[in-house]
């Protein structure tokens, strides 16, 4: 019988758990303040309201209707993509890059950028290379394209970059579809938290030379959490210089999320940014990613870009939301600093932490959840291990939350 | 990352003295492009009229991008690479080596010389085993050590002023006029500095001959 949905649509499932718990923590949490609602990707402050960056209260509450309810056009204000653009790649990013045309397109969040770039630049029966430590929505984005997602193991002996296992599933890969995709999460890696060295990229850059000998590589940087990487993303800015030295056979995309940046979380809004030395490449993106855009989304949130733009462009708001991230940013470290302490008083086995939103418990075990929950605690279940957010903790709950899990696992598996 | 051409002349320097550079833009011209991929290089771009290609059809199944155009045209193959150019972004300011271009027919090195001249907003090095060809416009220089440089010579492209320090033939501030040829033959004056050539007015065509 002729059914109204294909069967391979009826198959979809959204499985990522995590916005559901995350809301029955918050519901939770909302009649017992003595919840831990450890599942959120959304910063809170220490107060545990959702942290409102001053720029966007000034929005708020000097609302230019014309601009903020108008449709956007395809692409992306001008002003809004180059404010973006200075942000990441710094002010002088034309002088400091000569060799490279930045284009940018705004897309619905970073989950917009990262749809667009797969559905861009790979086609149905191609692949992807996703590391086998990862926010599940990457599988979900390339399953829905009919893009077969290819696990790398994200960590070696060493817990660095396991460029040895990217380079092996990259070399079937090349076989297979005689193109290299990999979608690599930096810094603030979700679920783990690891941020890469400089030795990290050094050595990816060598090894997607090699690779490019033999066919394209296309390197898509999800750089959602940049600025809550060491010295508010510094480090890793710095990092994006040596993706000077690829091939110009490796297009580097990156994804950017106005969301975590600015606090912007429901208002859907991200930047897809290819950076490329050569201008056939350039005039492609800009004319395959509009179309995808006008096809898809249309267009973004003009009241988003309406914030970022005015923060951005103006040196005086500029600074001071600067300051503000960089406190958020250090204040997560503080978090993570009291949370780390107190799991390893009790030996909790944790992937390589080394900033942001998150913590990935090495455990996968259902009575070790159920007791962290027993206690008052919420965290996700998250691939092989329990995620835990300290972006919606507060300093005082870290430690506690440190102890909860440690004493859980102590029970459990201890 | 550099620029590397590779012509077709019958004196082929490229596949002895090339070292991999991954990183590295690589264009074919002509035959060129198989001199890449007799290194298991794939040309990142191959462009030319082909007329002296034993091999086209593996240029246009191993090339990333292949520019063929009709052998009844105005410019060389050559000049077809050197056009390219401006389809690289910043390619002003990248270096550009030139291999396989001269040391065969008389005619095609002195088009390269011309071509060299034409487009000397690049940073062009036309390159044999032995011999290296650049231009130098106003407020640039060249430096050049005694260890590896046997000779060089420098001839105006228009009126120029140079001046040229520890060589055996220092000059400060001397007028070079098109057609002068009394600044052939030069060598750096020791190990301990290297000859400097520099370009006060003008630009000028520099020949190094290498030990």
């Amino acid at each position: 019988m002729k059914e109204f949905m294909p069967q391979e649509n009826q198959n979809k499932k959204v499985q990522e758990n995590v916005l559901a718990i995350s809301a029955k923590a918050r519901e939770e949490k909302a009649h017992n303040p003595a919840i831990i609602n450890a599942t959120s990707g959304t910063y809170y402050d220490e107060d545990g309201s959702i942290k409102v960056f001053e720029c966007v209260k000034d929005i708020f509450n000097h609302p230019n209707y014309n601009n903020i309810l108008t449709y956007s056009s395809v692409t992306g204000s001008k002003s809004f993509l180059d404010a973006v653009k200075k942000w990441i790649f710094g002010d002088d990013y034309e002088q400091a890059y000569p060799n490279y045309y930045f284009n940018a397109i705004a897309t619905p969040g970073g989950t917009g950028a990262l749809t667009m770039s797969l559905a861009t630049y790979l086609t149905p029966s191609e692949g992807i290379m996703l590391p086998n430590i990862m926010w599940p929505v990457y599988t979900q984005m390339a399953t829905n394209l009919n893009i077969k997602p290819h696990l790398y193991e994200l960590f070696d002996e060493q817990n660095k970059l396991n460029l040895a296992s990217i380079k092996k599933v990259a070399q079937e890969l090349q076989t297979k579809y005689q193109k290299v995709a990999l979608i690599i999460n930096d810094p603030c890696h979700n679920p783990t938290g690891y941020s890469m060295t400089k030795d990290d990229y050094v050595g990816l850059i060598d090894l997607l030379n090699e690779l490019a000998t033999k066919t394209k590589v296309i390197l898509i940087l999800d750089i959602a959490y940049l600025d809550y990487g060491h010295s508010s993303g510094q480090i890793t800015r710095k990092h994006f210089k040596l993706l000077t030295k690829l091939s110009s056979n490796v297009m580097t995309l990156f994804t950017f999320s106005a969301s975590k940046t600015f606090g912007l979380y429901g208002l859907r809004l991200g930047a897809l940014i290819q950076m490329t030395t050569l201008l056939k490449e350039a005039d492609l993106f800009v004319s395959a990613t509009s179309y995808f855009a006008r096809a898809t989304w249309s267009n973004v949130s003009h009241l988003g870009m309406e914030i970022i733009e005015k923060t951005l462009t103006d040196e005086k708001k500029k600074q001071a939301f600067t300051k503000e991230i960089l406190i958020a940013s250090n204040n997560l470290a503080k978090r993570a600093e009291l949370f780390i302490a107190s799991l390893q008083k009790y030996q909790v086995p944790f992937a390589p932490y080394v900033n942001g939103f998150f913590v990935l418990i090495l455990v996968d075990n259902e009575s070790f959840e159920n007791e962290i929950a027993k206690k008052g605690a919420y965290g996700c279940h998250f691939g092989k291990g329990y995620r835990v957010a300290l972006s919606s903790i507060n300093l005082d709950e870290a430690p506690k939350l440190g102890d909860i899990i440690g004493q859980a696992y102590q029970k459990t598996l201890g | 990352m550099r620029i590397i051409i590779v012509g077709s002349s019958p004196v082929k320097t490229f596949f002895k003295k090339y070292q991999l550079n991954p990183s590295d833009y690589f264009i074919g011209v002509d035959g060129g492009a198989l001199e890449l991929l007799k290194k298991d290089i794939k040309p990142d771009l191959a462009i030319g009229d082909f007329d002296s290609t034993n091999d086209f059809e593996k240029v246009k199944k191993e090339a990333y991008e292949v520019k063929c155009y009709n052998p009844c045209k105005d410019e060389t193959d050559l000049e077809l690479a050197f056009k390219a150019l401006e389809n690289l972004k910043g390619a002003t300011n990248l270096e550009i080596d030139v291999y396989d271009a001269i040391g065969g027919r008389l005619d095609h090195e002195f088009n390269a010389y011309l071509l060299l001249a034409k487009y000397k907003q690049y940073k062009i090095h036309l390159l044999d085993d032995k011999n290296e060809v650049l231009c130098l416009n106003k407020g640039q220089a060249v430096y050049l050590k005694k260890a590896s440089c046997q000779y060089f010579s420098v001839f105006a492209l228009e009126s120029a002023v140079i001046n040229i320090n520890n060589s055996l033939y220092n000059l400060e501030n001397r007028l070079l006029k098109l057609f002068d040829t009394y600044a052939i033959s030069n060598e750096p004056l020791n190990d301990h500095t290297r000859a400097i050539i520099e370009v006060k007015e003008g630009s000028i065509i520099v020949f190094i001959n290498y030990k």
